[in-house]
């Protein structure tokens, strides 16, 4: 039998992974962070905890909180692609003649539009779902309608459907932005209810209940199977399972660096702070958030998230009162010269503001160059920024280019070489590029490591099955 | 083993125990001349002795003055430079990554988020050491070749625009380079004139061009190529533009990492024929490097000198700086791949007992010293010794 030699020359001269042989206590704990594995520092913190000194367990705290906060960007990157991805998949099946009697194809397609924000196209396609539906995905079209239409500001229509006390119900209360207790008696069974509920019990302040629940929970199972053909088998995943998965991972970071926020002095408050009030603004708790920041001493912050941090309070007065051009004139400049800070700029372009500058033109051609300062951007920005520059419609294919410089060639999808938003940023790219097998094959490489992706894989398997035939050949196995 | 795992997957080597022809008896009186002027038992010294990380690839300045090892930290890996000649001196980190500034308060607590991640490897000496060119990634995916100084600043990127570039060889006179390439999809063999920056492609084709090695006059470079199912060695007159490479292998078998010998009259390499017909065993062959040989067939095999013997395909089969011979670790992992030093005109052989276990990545300086890697504990180590006490 030959030997088969590398192809590639520089994978030959690769490093190779080393053995697990990890280093005890925090010196451990931070190598594990710096090789993106999150999940493996904070269980390596917890299993040496008692050991652990007492002057380093403030910086395991925040480790451990820092952790769960690039795990949710991660997953708030990756929910958004799963939207996406989720909603073209069900546009494909729904466009074959044969599909026509499938039951869950109009719900889930319905499901999809009001994840996206496409919520007048939910509004009508969640009214017109097929009668033989169950009637558990029944109520689950008409709390999802009932917010696609909130969300159009048809309030009252929407009241009776989110005051249901089902959890589902609550949950699209608390995402219509109201205020959501956990039901009285925590589910036992039903893992999209668990879910759910865990959610809420972790905004109630609940989070060993809300733990308790997810113990165990297996993120990657269908929601909905349809074999009424026996040739195929069509798989559904609602994209409320990833909408709450991230919140989890937000509300963990904010249940970690919260006590180390509101403790003793020390270089790690200001930073908890800090993170503790992004997380809470990415849960939509905006006037906690605020606190937070404003609280937070930015002598420990360096210049980005002091320009962060100041662009993320100003931005949140402007639901009251929209700022002036002279008033986001005087913040860009203060701002933009922190390329974290100008992807946060991204963020905040909608409705009126975005005709101001610097949204009308300075933002563009600053993301445009983002990245061509001198020094090496870290993996985590490098992603944010290709996303960014997906959410705006650049061109994919050049996209890929960009971000494969900042890939490392020999280890194309390991995560101790790549940061996971970079590898995300490149699978979507990818996805919008057409080139399914690239992008499936990073996600796969994810999926190794972060639950969760069997949804997004799937999806993405069935385009590339409907658009390249070939794609068929490759179905995932679950 | 801790080492090099994706490596030895790729491959696809064997490396578990494996009865082997009889081999001389420990202690038997030496068969050559060249075999004999092996001081035994070999008074080693480990050169870098730490208790939690792993070395290997141990490279010798040509004059033998200084020794390099490439030790791993989690994904980086630094190169790392020794004097041979005292014990206990200092080593020289090098690395393709700059210095950064401060870290942020968050970095301290993150444990250092900047520090030098990258990876850094093949490190070829000038011939008047303290200079050196390396490849490296300068902790982004992007694979250049660096060059430095012993004691100077920073290394700097050789070339601006490149990229996909490794394997670098000075040539033993100092005025070239020869590497390989990758920018225009494949690796190629590429030649610059180290005292004018002019560069000019030295292969061409559609197979990967791999592991250039200069013989001793620098006027040949000898490489393997291939794909993905078979390689070959050539050998290509660097000296003569468009020159056309000799193949010095043709057979269906895989040849790996030529060698040139100290005189440069042959070449040795890996092969994965084996003449006991056993799978997954390598061996080492010695052809003429003019191309005289056989390069196929009975007549080729008729040339292995060293049968089952562990490959390393980062540093290649190890010639004595004197004679005819080469030393090398026998694939027998029962016995802790044990060092055998074979002279390929009379086929003599010696078995060099050491007491260290997993022997690896044997290199020979000009100068009579033997480098190699092997497991102390869990760890590589490199350890150092003179092959003979009157070189």
């Amino acid at each position: 039998m030959r030997a088969p030699l590398v192809a590639f020359f520089v994978v030959a001269s690769s490093p190779c992974v080393a053995p697990a042989a990890v280093k005890p206590g925090l010196e451990g704990a931070q190598e594990l962070f710096r090789q993106n594995h999150w999940e493996e520092a904070r269980a390596h913190l917890r299993a040496q905890w008692a050991s652990l000194p007492e002057k380093d367990r403030p910086t395991a705290t925040f480790l451990i909180g820092r952790a769960y906060v690039r795990e949710a960007e991660f997953y708030r990157a990756a929910h958004r692609f799963a939207a996406e991805v989720g909603l073209a998949y069900l546009d494909e099946l729904a466009a074959a003649r044969a599909n026509r009697s499938v039951a869950g194809i109009p719900l889930f397609k319905g499901l999809y539009q009001a994840e996206v924000g496409r919520n007048a196209d939910a509004d009508r396609t969640l009214l017109a779902v097929p009668a033989t539906l169950s009637a558990e995905w029944k109520a689950s079209a008409r709390l999802r309608r009932a917010l696609a239409v909130h969300r159009l500001g048809r309030v009252q229509e929407a009241a009776a459907a989110l005051a249901e006390p089902a959890p589902e119900a609550r949950f699209c209360r608390l995402l219509a932005g109201g205020a959501a207790e956990p039901p009285l008696v925590a589910p036992k069974a039903g893992r999209r209810e668990k879910l759910l509920t865990a959610v809420l019990l972790y905004r109630a302040g609940r989070a060993a209940e809300a733990e308790a629940l997810l113990a165990g929970i297996n993120l990657d199972l269908p929601d909905l199977e349809d074999k009424s053909d026996p040739r195929k088998l069509l798989r559904f995943h609602d994209p409320l399972v990833t909408n709450a998965w991230e919140r989890i991972c937000w509300e963990r970071a904010v249940a970690a660096l919260m006590p180390l926020a509101a403790g003793a002095s020390g270089p790690e408050k200001g930073l908890a702070a800090f993170y503790a009030g992004l997380s809470l603004l990415r849960l939509g708790a905006s006037e906690e958030s605020v606190k937070l920041l404003q609280g937070a001493n930015a002598s420990s912050f360096g210049p980005e998230l002091q320009s962060s941090a100041r662009l993320l309070l100003a931005a949140a007065t402007w639901k009251a009162r929209a700022p002036t051009a002279a008033d986001l004139a005087a913040l860009w400049d203060g701002t933009e010269a922190q390329p974290d800070a100008v992807l946060l700029w991204d963020e905040l372009k909608r409705g009126d503001l975005a005709k101001t500058e610097p949204f009308a033109t300075k933002l563009a051609a600053r993301l445009k160059g983002l990245l061509s300062s001198g020094d090496r951007p870290p993996g985590a920005l490098v992603g944010r920024w290709g996303l960014a520059r997906l959410g705006r419609g650049d061109d994919p294919g050049s996209l890929v280019d960009s971000l494969s410089e900042h890939r490392d060639k020999s280890n194309k999808n390991k995560l101790e070489w790549n940061d996971p938003l970079l590898l995300l940023a490149l699978c979507a790219a990818s996805y919008r590029d057409q080139e399914y097998p690239q992008a499936l094959e990073t996600l796969f490489e994810l999926s190794k490591t972060f639950p969760g992706l069997r949804a997004l894989q799937w999806n993405l398997q069935g385009i590339y099955a409907a658009r390249q035939k070939a794609g068929g050949e490759a179905r995932i196995s679950q | 083993m801790k080492q090099s795992g994706l490596l030895w997957a790729l491959l696809g080597l064997g490396l578990g125990p494996n009865p082997q022809a009889p081999a001389p008896q420990p202690g038997a009186a030496p068969s050559s001349k060249a075999l004999a002027m092996i001081t035994r038992p070999l008074a080693l010294r480990n050169v870098t002795a730490t208790p939690d990380q792993n070395e290997a690839n141990p490279r010798f300045s040509p004059d033998g003055r200084y020794l390099s090892f490439e030790r791993r930290s989690g994904a980086a890996q630094a190169i790392f430079v020794v004097g041979t000649e005292a014990a206990g001196g200092a080593s020289e980190r090098i690395s393709s990554q700059p210095p950064r500034g401060a870290a942020s308060a968050e970095d301290a607590l993150l444990g250092g988020a900047r520090a030098d991640d990258s990876y850094n490897a093949q490190i070829s000496f000038y011939p008047g050491a303290p200079g050196f060119i390396f490849t490296g990634n300068g902790g982004s995916g992007v694979y250049r070749l660096y060059e430095g100084k012993l004691g100077g600043g920073p290394p700097r990127a050789l070339t601006a625009q490149s990229k996909e570039d490794g394997h670098p060889a000075v040539s033993p006179d100092g005025r070239w380079l020869v590497y390989v390439s990758a920018r225009a999809g494949i690796g190629k063999l590429f030649l610059r004139d180290l005292t004018t920056s002019a560069e000019r492609q030295l292969t061409a084709g559609d197979r990967v061009d791999l592991y250039p090695v200069w013989s001793p006059d620098s006027r040949l470079v000898a490489y393997t190529s291939g794909d993905n199912d078979n390689h070959d060695v050539f050998v290509v007159d660097a000296t003569t533009p468009q020159a056309t490479p000799r193949q010095l292998t043709t057979w269906k078998y895989d040849d790996l990492r030529p060698t040139f010998s100290p005189d440069g009259a042959l070449v040795a390499f890996y092969s994965n024929y084996s003449p006991t017909g056993e799978e997954k065993e390598w061996s080492i062959v010695a052809v003429p490097a003019d191309g005289s040989g056989p390069a196929k067939g009975a007549a080729l095999a008729k040339l292995v000198v060293a049968q089952n013997v562990v490959t390393d395909p980062e540093m290649g089969p190890a010639w004595l700086p004197w004679g005819h011979a080469v030393i090398y670790a026998r694939n027998l992992k029962a016995e802790w791949n044990p060092i055998y030093a074979v002279d390929t005109e009379t086929r003599g052989e010696l078995r060099i007992e050491t007491s260290t276990r997993m022997n690896h990545d044997l290199t020979c300086s000009r100068n009579g010293l033997l480098a190699f890697r092997a497991q102390v504990a869990s760890w590589d180590d490199v350890f150092l010794a003179a092959l003979t006490r009157t070189p």
